[in-house]
């Protein structure tokens, strides 16, 4: 598994990579962290410079697959990136540091692509829906990218995992990312399926016959529930309050009729807790 | 050995109710016999006679096939469900029907909560479960049962519910925690705890019985909450079990509000000698 | 056993399975691949495998009781351990008890080949 760990120097970004770090740390993932500075800046930015040890250091320790603490400096690769230079660290799995400046969506757009990341974190202050200026910057990540990501809020993703359902597009990366998430956070999940003014549509009840079927073969208990369309704003925000909420937005669902980029932007800055956007 | 009419269609609920009833019955060497009805809908019969016959073994096989479909696909393996029955007709007459005349021990179905309580309350209070003669299990969810909470009250005095539950879970195979919660409806800011005392010498009696019964170490809790807050608290056990609910009381919105899978008895005895009295919880 | 690299796969899920093998064997790896843990344990016992891949979470035998029987019967074997549980115990035991590499799911298919690879050229440093 590849992730992607995209960060600024602020106390969001510090709870999200040890969220992160976590998570690599568990499964012994490949990981990217991706620090963004500000887009005109020549030089690196001395906030990230200070960040960046401490983060790396979350990703490091004894049951750690990424080596011992290396910081011999940031080599400059490209114009605007810089990467940090950890030769000798002596890791089992990649752990690369990089300080990327430009057009940010772009620049996290280009990353994912480059490392062929399965999943990717980041984090979001609670009061104020923007990084260093650039209003509403996780949200519109997560609304853009094309693999499965983990909006963090706050310092844990709580005890519940609640997963709505779409009608089609369950990936498999998807289903095994929520594998591990509840695993490692030793997490209830919970899967909503949504109803119309007819009930239960036919192809999301298969769906969440498949769904739940996967789950229970592999001894993850999960529970069921319906709510309905209308409601659906209104329950997630209130689930979002004691854990973790769950939207699977492939291509074809059926909840991004609900969750249009803007709706989703204005429901993860609305959200009180982490979100992870399945696709 | 207890023996169970199960209601299944090709959906969801069905599954997750296929799935628990089996492994209830694996571990308590119970019955299943499988039923399903193809409901013709408003349409008449057509004709009578052999082309009446035919219009209704179309209907059949039908409905055989869509259960045949969910018994291969769940892949459950339970030795002691019966080749499914298919009858024609309207779902709670037909089930009502053979509730009556299989003298059965308990009625089987499965049900997905929604966000209004008001659903699950409308079909406890529909012509099915108020005219089922034998106690009804609703799964909810596929939960492992490791631990059955009794939600105890003073509507239903325990001598009449013991039966009920010895005769389902009186051989189960394995650990099996109980926990009998005497609930009590209190709009509190959180749920409160009370003293065993607080029941008066209903737990006591309770306990006595089921340790007469061979179920020792009995966790015994008197609470006082909204359903809210008690559902919350209910939701680790694996079944919870209940008496029927009267309408519209705190204890059938906590039931109704609850993901676990509920097992509800019907003691007519003591619906009618308590119901009068204003005292139901 | 010929000059190829053997591989042995074992993962009870067929999708894993189907994806692997073929693309392994076009690599020119000669591939058996298993979802009965029991019959991949016989086969290991019969035969020493170059590299084995073994999923954690199985039923019968489980892949850490796999993965000793593997070591115990041929120690050169690399054995790379795929999981879609991940704690921090599977991930310590399975080094502790000399695994090679360790995945979890989900991955893509050039990760394994990767880890394949590296098991490939561990193996070929210490027969020298």
């Amino acid at each position: 598994m590849k992730l992607l760990v995209v960060v600024d120097a602020e106390e969001y970004s510090r709870q999200a990579a040890r969220i992160a770090a976590r998570f690599a740390i568990n499964t012994w993932a490949d990981v990217t962290i991706l620090a963004l500075q500000a887009k005109n800046g020549d030089t690196l930015n001395a906030r990230l410079l200070d960040a960046l040890p401490e983060i790396q250091c979350m990703f490091l320790g004894n049951d750690s697959p990424f080596g011992e603490y290396k910081d011999t400096g940031f080599q400059a690769v490209s114009d605007g990136t810089w990467e940090m230079d950890r030769t000798g660290s002596d890791g089992r799995k990649q752990l690369k540091v990089l300080v990327r400046r430009g057009d940010w969506l772009r620049i996290v757009s280009e990353q994912l692509e480059q490392e062929q990341a399965d999943f990717l974190f980041l984090g979001a202050s609670s009061d104020k829906p923007e990084w260093e200026g650039e209003l509403r910057f996780p949200q519109k990540v997560a609304a853009t990218v094309p693999c499965s990501s983990f909006v963090v809020k706050g310092s844990s993703m709580g005890k519940t995992l609640v997963c709505c359902l779409d009608q089609a597009s369950v990936s498999q990366e998807s289903l095994e990312i929520i594998n591990q998430l509840v695993t490692i956070q030793e997490a209830e999940l919970k899967i909503v399926g949504l109803t119309g003014p007819h009930g239960l549509r036919e192809k999301v009840e298969e769906r969440m016959m498949q769904v739940l079927r996967y789950y229970t073969e592999r001894g993850v208990r999960a529970w069921v529930r319906l709510v309905n369309e209308e409601e659906l704003p209104a329950f997630a925000h209130e689930a979002s309050k004691t854990g973790t909420l769950g939207l699977w937005l492939g291509k074809k669902s059926l909840l991004t009729k609900f969750f249009s980029k803007d709706r989703l932007e204005q429901f993860i800055t609305a959200s009180e807790s982490s979100v992870v956007i399945l696709k | 050995m207890w023996r169970s009419l199960i209601y299944l269609d090709e959906d969801l609920p069905s599954s997750i109710a296929l799935r628990f009833a089996a492994e209830q019955a694996n571990k308590t060497g119970g019955r299943l016999q499988v039923l399903h009805v193809e409901d013709p809908g408003k349409k008449a019969a057509p004709g009578t006679g052999w082309v009446r016959r035919s219009w209704e073994q179309g209907l059949i096989k039908a409905g055989l096939d869509e259960v045949h479909r969910l018994l291969k696909t769940e892949k459950v393996n339970c030795p002691h469900i019966s080749s499914p029955k298919i009858l024609v007709g309207s779902r709670d007459d037909e089930v009502l029907n053979e509730l009556r005349h299989g003298m059965y021990d308990l009625y089987v179905e499965g049900y997905l909560n929604t966000s209004s309580t008001k659903d699950f309350l409308k079909l406890l209070n529909g012509k099915r479960f108020q005219n089922t003669t034998c106690p009804v299990m609703l799964v909810k969810n596929m939960v492992p049962v490791h631990n059955i909470l009794i939600l105890a009250g003073e509507a239903v005095p325990f001598e009449v519910l013991l039966p009920y539950f010895e005769k389902i879970y009186g051989t189960f195979d394995g650990q099996l925690d109980i926990t009998m919660l005497y609930y009590r409806f209190g709009e509190e800011k959180e749920l409160v705890f009370q003293a065993r005392e607080e029941a008066g010498s209903y737990l006591y009696k309770a306990e006595e019985m089921l340790a007469a019964a061979g179920w020792e170490d009995v966790e015994c809790q008197v609470v006082q909450g909204t359903p809210e807050q008690t559902a919350v608290y209910m939701r680790n056990y694996g079944l919870v079990f209940s008496s029927f609910p009267s309408r519209q009381t705190p204890r059938a919105e906590l039931l109704a509000l609850l993901s676990n899978p509920v097992l509800l008895c019907k003691p007519k005895k003591a619906r009618s000698k308590k119901a009068g009295k204003g005292g139901l919880i | 056993m010929g000059t190829k690299t053997s591989i042995l796969i074992l993962d009870d899920e067929p999708i894993v399975i189907k994806r692997l093998k073929p693309s392994l064997e076009k690599k020119g790896y000669e591939v058996e691949a298993f979802t009965d843990s029991r019959e991949a344990l016989a086969r290991v016992q019969e035969q020493a495998f170059d590299i084995v891949v073994t999923d954690l979470k199985m039923e019968g035998i489980d892949g850490m009781q796999f993965l000793e029987a593997v070591k115990e019967t041929s120690p050169e074997t690399e054995v790379i351990v795929i999981t879609g549980f991940a704690t921090m115990e599977t991930a310590r035991e399975s080094f502790r008890k000399g695994v090679s590499d360790f995945l979890a799911k989900p991955f893509k298919l050039g990760e394994i080949v990767e880890a394949i690879a590296k098991a490939e050229a561990e193996q070929k440093k210490k027969r020298g």
